[in-house]
């Protein structure tokens, strides 16, 4: 079915495409060509537009109905024979947006058809300024049939626009190649050719620009990241698509830098290498729109797991070192002289110095990327699939405390008990959880590290186990940097999710996806605790008043029930949860840096899902810490909305 | 070894939450996905422990949010349950899983 559906879309895109630059070449021949200009290669172009036009649109509705009889059979998960029934069709075609396109673009398909019937021709321009808008309509429409469509929230309309300008411009570009390979075989005298091949290419350079610009747009919002380019089928694909532009732009521009030239001088031999190029051109287009055709069914890089294909990546990390950053400091300045002998050589032709510069540039390029390369594994930028969660971080602490802690400590910093009797000193997990990537500590857990005593525990251990640790070295690496030395919050830890009720009313989770509203978390102990939880209870009013909602947890179930008893008004905030919540908050409680600490009681602000203050103890003054937490607050809300955490999970 | 293979639209998070244990049977679940879904070919049902079905079979998107998947459920007994849903995300992919929550006493 995936077959069928990404050849459909393919084909369909192709034809699209093609009428499109038809149309786009024959409106910039006849504008340009002003009243002396030669009519030989646009007469050409409007004779061949009407056939052209039956057989695009042919090609077009042909794969339009393919597409809607595959999208059908994998949209409802039936087999296609029964997939094609009307009932099934007719859902696909009103009840969703791609079917809704579809029907719009069938309408536009039937414009087109009658605007550019043969009956109809004439030279009027405004029949092919109509037809040109309506075919670049009826090309950019796709842009809603795929992934920008599905985008959210404010990057959707940024992401449509993008998707639109590629189609655009690749349409006026791939499509006009046709036209163009046919001129090249057809017109009489070579002027006329030559005219006709510089026009193409002033609409060419413009197009190819665009068609960089939001091609690198798209990339951003579909890929994200350079590990997500190599690491991901749809990266992957999306390379070779890259690497077939480059060799149609070098196509592109021997044409433009070699051939046209000699085309002007009047050399009969340039039409025919300028054919046969613009051919070249054609194939490896199509082949770009094949592999379009699979990309628009093919999860986008942004959204998957990064299986990194090197043993090794670039980072920062070693140029810390005093022994990596004075040979790299010399590199740079090799670069930088290099270029600047390269540029001026080949400025003033002098080509000695210019290939010395190339040289000194690739020579300082190789020694920088050999002193900055870092192992990497296939996980190194994968991201956790077990989210960062109160859950995850205790069932990780419960399994460290089983397979860890004799080497690695109960805090993890590497002083367990078996320590001393190792040959390396173990690593201190709350310094390596910060330096490191997520996707780095769990393949060392899960595979163990050469030259170490640090053994594998995949097996023992799953993946989701092996996660599980990782979310919880993560909770203590980020307790520990977030104090500062007078136990202030100096960072913004994320706020582990958790879910809770409140008594009579549903099941909720702290971290709703538009966190508008601040949430005081209050980690309470009974009886210390009664007379603020009180306190809190009765200027719950305020609370509301200042968009904050209160919600407080406690790790015993004994003092859930006593505080529920005990506090008038407190179902509003005193929340039904599982203990694991309290003790993980704990975590962030602790006083001068020491992570561990379990106080018994602390209040935490939290915004778009990060801990933004504090607060240890129980207050002196209720109406003093209220007034602080407001004041706090309300700094936190003049900030702009940021997005929640990004790293959290993988989906 | 197995890194987590998605598609288009994912869940986000739900009420009952994955995997979480809740005193208060819910009135209906509600299915937090990445993206916008076509209410069209979504679908999500819940059953109990033995694999009967218990949902109203009326599951719908949220009026305001599109991301939003809801479907009712009677008062439930204590037990194990799950929950399982198909999405259709606006650009054509479906996607599906499932998961399980506890309701005590």
């Amino acid at each position: 079915m995936n077959a069928l559906l990404a050849s459909a879309r393919a084909v369909h895109f192709a034809a699209a495409m093609w009428l499109f630059g038809e149309l786009v070449l024959a409106c910039a021949l006849s504008a340009w060509r002003g009243r002396d200009g030669p009519t030989g290669p646009v007469a050409a172009l409007h004779r061949r537009l009407p056939p052209v036009a039956r057989s695009s649109i042919a090609i077009g509705v042909a794969s339009a109905f393919a597409w809607l009889a595959a999208a059908a059979a994998t949209m409802s998960g039936v087999p296609l024979p029964q997939a094609i029934e009307p009932e099934t069709l007719g859902t696909v075609l009103v009840g969703t947006l791609f079917g809704k396109v579809w029907i719009a673009r069938l309408g536009l398909a039937l414009v087109l058809l009658i605007a550019l019937w043969p009956r109809n021709t004439g030279r009027g321009g405004w029949r092919l300024a109509f037809s040109t808008i309506v075919a670049g309509v009826y090309l950019a429409a796709l842009a809603w049939t795929g992934h920008a469509a599905a985008a959210e929230g404010p990057w959707r309309d940024a992401q449509l626009v993008s998707d639109v300008m590629h189609l655009i411009t690749a349409g006026a570009w791939l499509g006009a190649l046709p036209p163009l390979a046919y001129l090249l075989g057809t017109t009489q005298p070579i002027e006329h050719a030559t005219w006709a091949t510089r026009r193409f290419s002033t609409v060419a350079i413009a197009c190819v620009s665009a068609l960089i610009l939001s091609g690198l747009g798209n990339s951003w919002f579909l890929v994200g990241s350079v590990p997500a380019l190599f690491g991901t089928t749809y990266g992957a694909l999306l390379l070779a698509k890259l690497a077939l532009l480059a060799v149609m732009i070098s196509l592109a521009a021997l044409n433009r830098l070699v051939l046209t030239p000699r085309l002007a001088a009047g050399d009969r031999h340039a039409v025919r290498a300028l054919r046969r190029n613009t051919l070249l051109e054609i194939a490896a287009g199509l082949l770009v729109v094949t592999i379009v055709g699979v990309l628009g069914i093919t999860i986008p890089a942004a959204h998957q797991s990064v299986l990194w294909p090197f043993a090794h990546t670039l980072s920062w990390t070693p140029a810390q070192e005093s022994a990596t950053r004075w040979p790299l400091a010399a590199a740079a300045l090799v670069a930088a002289a290099s270029v600047t002998a390269l540029v001026a050589g080949a400025r003033r032709r002098a080509w000695r110095s210019a290939t010395a510069g190339l040289a000194g540039v690739l020579a300082s390029a190789m020694a920088g990327t050999w002193l900055l390369a870092v192992p990497a594994y296939p996980t190194t930028y994968a991201s956790s699939p077990v989210r960062y969660t109160t859950t995850a971080i205790v069932d990780g602490e419960r399994l460290f405390a089983t397979h860890c802690v004799a080497c690695h400590g109960s805090d993890g910093t590497g002083g367990g008990r078996a320590a001393a009797e190792l040959s390396t000193r173990p690593a201190n997990l709350v310094e390596h959880a910060g330096q490191h990537r997520p996707g780095e500590l769990y393949w060392w857990i899960a595979h163990g590290r050469a030259g170490t005593p640090m053994p594998a525990f995949s097996p023992p251990l799953g993946s989701d186990e092996i996660w599980s640790i990782v979310q919880f070295l993560q909770s203590l690496s980020d307790a520990a940097s977030a104090v500062g030395p007078n136990g202030e919050l100096v960072a913004e830890p994320n706020a582990p999710d958790f879910s809770f009720e409140l008594a009579g009313r549903g099941q909720q989770t702290l971290l709703p996806r538009d966190e508008s509203r601040d949430t005081l978390l209050v980690v309470y102990s009974l009886p210390d605790s009664l007379s603020r939880l009180r306190s809190l209870a009765s200027q719950r009013r305020a609370f509301d008043d200042e968009r904050i909602r209160v919600l407080a947890v406690t790790s015993s179930a004994a003092d859930a029930e006593a505080a529920s008893a005990q506090t008038a008004g407190g179902e509003s905030m005193l929340a039904i949860a599982a203990p694991d919540v309290a003790k993980v908050y704990a975590i962030f409680a602790a006083r001068d840096g020491a992570v561990g600490a379990n106080l018994r009681h602390s209040e935490f602000l939290i915004r778009d899902g990060r801990l933004r203050a504090r607060w240890l103890g129980v207050p002196a003054a209720d109406a003093e810490r209220n007034q602080d937490i407001w004041e706090m607050a309300e700094n936190v809300d003049r900030e702009p909305p940021r997005p929640p955490p990004s790293h959290q999970h993988a989906h | 070894m197995a890194l987590p293979a998605g598609a288009h639209a994912f869940l986000d998070h739900a009420t009952p939450a994955v995997g979480s244990t809740v005193h208060a049977s819910p009135a209906q679940m509600k299915l937090w996905f990445t993206q916008e879904l076509e209410p069209a070919f979504s679908t999500v049902q819940v059953s109990d422990a033995s694999g009967k079905r218990v949902d109203q079979g009326d599951p719908q998107l949220d009026h305001g949010d599109a991301t939003l998947l809801t479907v009712s459920v009677p008062p439930l007994a204590p037990g194990r349950y799950r929950v399982r849903w198909r999405v259709l995300s606006v650009d054509t992919h479906v996607t599906e899983g499932d998961y399980s929550f506890d309701v005590t006493r």
